[in-house]
This record gives structure tokens, C-alpha cells and sequence, in this order.
């Protein structure tokens, strides 16, 4: 049941990966996140679409420059669900602790609210 | 075969057979586990054991529960997952009294990819419960564990919802489109 659920994830995925890189999500009906659908704002994560368009087609310049942040984030993500797995646990778990514990939630926390304040108010309303 | 533990409150002792167990003065509110159980628990609560051991209802009526539910938080009781039960060895591993889990990486996702509302909730919950951990409130810490996982699955809930309205109503605009 389990398997056949991430099988079922991961079909999706890849039928998604494919369908964003043949479409640009700024052109085309793409998801919104709720967050920019109810607010008119841009979330922290807005842009992953569009940045996710342009990796597949092989442009990480213009990739980074929908949402840097991501670009910061995503690998730290995924290295904290790979630290995860049972065989690197106890292995790296000091390592694990250090930089997923309470004191990188606040730098997170930090992080994310000065990326949203910055992309929302200094990009659109100094820049335009 | 099953194979039944059981403990003083300090230290568990087994694996045994029914027959073993029958010898060792299981009393009404002996803290018991086997396979199939969720957590330990008093021998005249244990579906199985509650049988085989004739406790009446009186018995029960007499297990003081503070002092229960006081065994149960320091005996751990073992994971539910058939992991923490190595069947060849028998070996039982128990849930560690380790700090709870953070939910950051969840957090975070759920910031990025959703509900940056309901992320952030979950990544200040995250924030305390180290330094609460560390103070010694671990039930505290874990409440802190329960709340920040409680935001996240929100979260992903949510975004579940958003991603299946917006297919339908694709699907719908779709299907107008080809009409």
C-alpha cells in the first residue's frame, strides 16, 4: 500500500516535471500558490513554478533569479530528508541536530520573513 | 507463538511464553507488552492477558490511573511500527525519551510550496522546543512537537484541497473547451 503510494507520487511528479517544462507556468494556467490566489502577495515560495520551468529547460540563471531563496532552501531540505534515512541517523546525528534544531528554526524564520518583506516591498513597489 | 515482556516499572523483562509469564506473579496492574499491543499496559487492561489471567472488574476499579499513567511515561512504550520489534531476536526497542521532532523541514516546505501562514506557525513552534527540551519540560516540549506538526499537516492538507479544486476546475474549463 505504502509502495504503491510512492509510486503513485512519483509517477505524478515526473507527469508534472514534464508538463512544466513544456509549458511556462507565467504564460499558461498553472497552479497558484493560495497564499498570492487570496492575497495578491508573494509568498516566500512564489516563483517555484516559473523557477522549475527554467531549470528544465536548462537556464539556472533565470531559474535562481525567479526565487533565490529556493535555490538556498531546496538543498537544505532535502539534505535534512536524506539525514534522515536510518543509516546516516546516528551517524550524523550532532550534525543533524546543529543545523535542524530550534536555532536554525529562528534563522529560517528570520530568513523567510526578510525574503517576503524584501520581494514584496522593494522589488514592486521601488522598482516599478 | 507470542511472546509477552513485562516490567517493575524500571526494567522490562522477556521475552517469555504464556506458560513462563503464569510463573513470574503477574498482578492486575503489572505493566505487560506484546506484539499487537499499542503501549504497555496494567495485565487486567491487555485484551489477551485480561483473559488468561481471570482479572475481575474489581481489580481494575483498584489500578490507581495517575500512577499508571506516571509507569507508562517512564517505562517508553514501544513504537506501534512492526520495526521496533525484531522478530528473530525478539528484541523490543522503545520509543526514546529523545527531543521530539521539530517539524522544520516540514515547516519549511509547507512556507515554500503552500500556506506560508500555516509554515510559519510551524517553524516558531519549532524554534522553542529545543530551549524548553533542554529546561527539562519535556512534556512541554513535546506539546510544542504535537502543535508544530499539528500546523503542517494543516498546511499540507490544505494544499492538497487547493491542487484538487484547481484540477477540477481545469478539468471543467477543459472539457468546456472541447465542447
Amino acid at each position: 500500500m505504502r509502495n504503491v503510494l510512492i509510486g503513485l507520487a512519483v509517477l505524478l511528479f515526473l507527469f508534472y516535471a514534464y508538463w512544466i517544462a513544456m509549458n511556462d507556468p507565467a504564460e499558461s494556467i498553472s497552479f497558484s500558490c493560495p497564499v498570492f490566489a487570496f492575497t495578491g502577495l508573494e509568498c516566500a515560495g512564489c516563483g517555484s513554478q516559473r523557477a522549475f520551468h527554467d531549470l528544465m529547460n536548462g537556464r539556472l540563471s533565470d531559474a535562481i533569479s525567479q526565487n533565490a531563496l529556493l535555490f538556498l532552501l531546496m538543498p537544505y531540505a532535502v539534505m535534512g530528508m536524506v539525514l534522515r534515512f536510518k543509516p546516516f541517523r546516528e551517524k550524523y546525528e550532532k550534525l543533524y541536530i546543529r543545523l535542524f534544531g530550534s536555532r536554525a528554526a529562528w534563522i529560517l524564520l528570520f530568513l523567510v520573513l526578510a525574503w517576503t518583506l524584501y520581494r514584496n516591498l522593494y522589488l514592486h513597489i521601488f522598482n516599478h | 507463538m507470542k511472546k509477552f515482556y513485562y516490567s517493575d516499572g524500571k526494567e522490562q523483562f522477556g521475552p517469555f511464553t504464556l506458560d513462563e509469564l503464569k510463573e513470574k506473579g503477574i498482578t492486575a496492574d503489572t505493566l505487560v507488552w506484546y506484539q499487537g499491543l499499542e503501549a504497555w499496559m496494567p495485565a487486567a487492561k491487555a485484551p489477551y492477558l485480561k483473559e488468561v489471567f481471570g482479572f475481575s472488574p474489581p481489580a481494575v476499579m483498584n489500578i490507581d490511573e495517575d500512577k499508571v499513567a506516571e509507569e507508562r511515561a517512564r517505562v517508553q512504550p514501544p513504537e506501534l511500527s512492526t520495526e521496533t520489534v525484531d522478530s528473530s531476536s525478539g528484541e523490543v526497542n522503545y520509543k526514546d525519551t529523545s527531543m521530539p521532532r521539530l517539524w522544520l523541514i516540514e515547516s519549511i516546505l509547507v512556507t515554500l510550496f503552500c500556506c506560508l501562514p500555516f509554515g510559519i506557525a510551524g517553524i516558531i513552534y519549532a524554534s522553542q522546543i529545543e530551549s524548553r527540551y533542554n529546561a527539562g519540560d519535556k512534556e512541554g516540549a513535546r506539546e510544542l512537537s504535537r502543535k508544530a506538526g499539528q500546523w503542517t499537516k494543516t498546511g499540507f492538507i490544505t494544499g492538497l484541497i487547493f491542487i484538487s479544486v484547481y484540477l477540477l476546475y481545469s478539468s471543467y474549463n477543459l472539457i468546456n473547451l472541447y465542447n
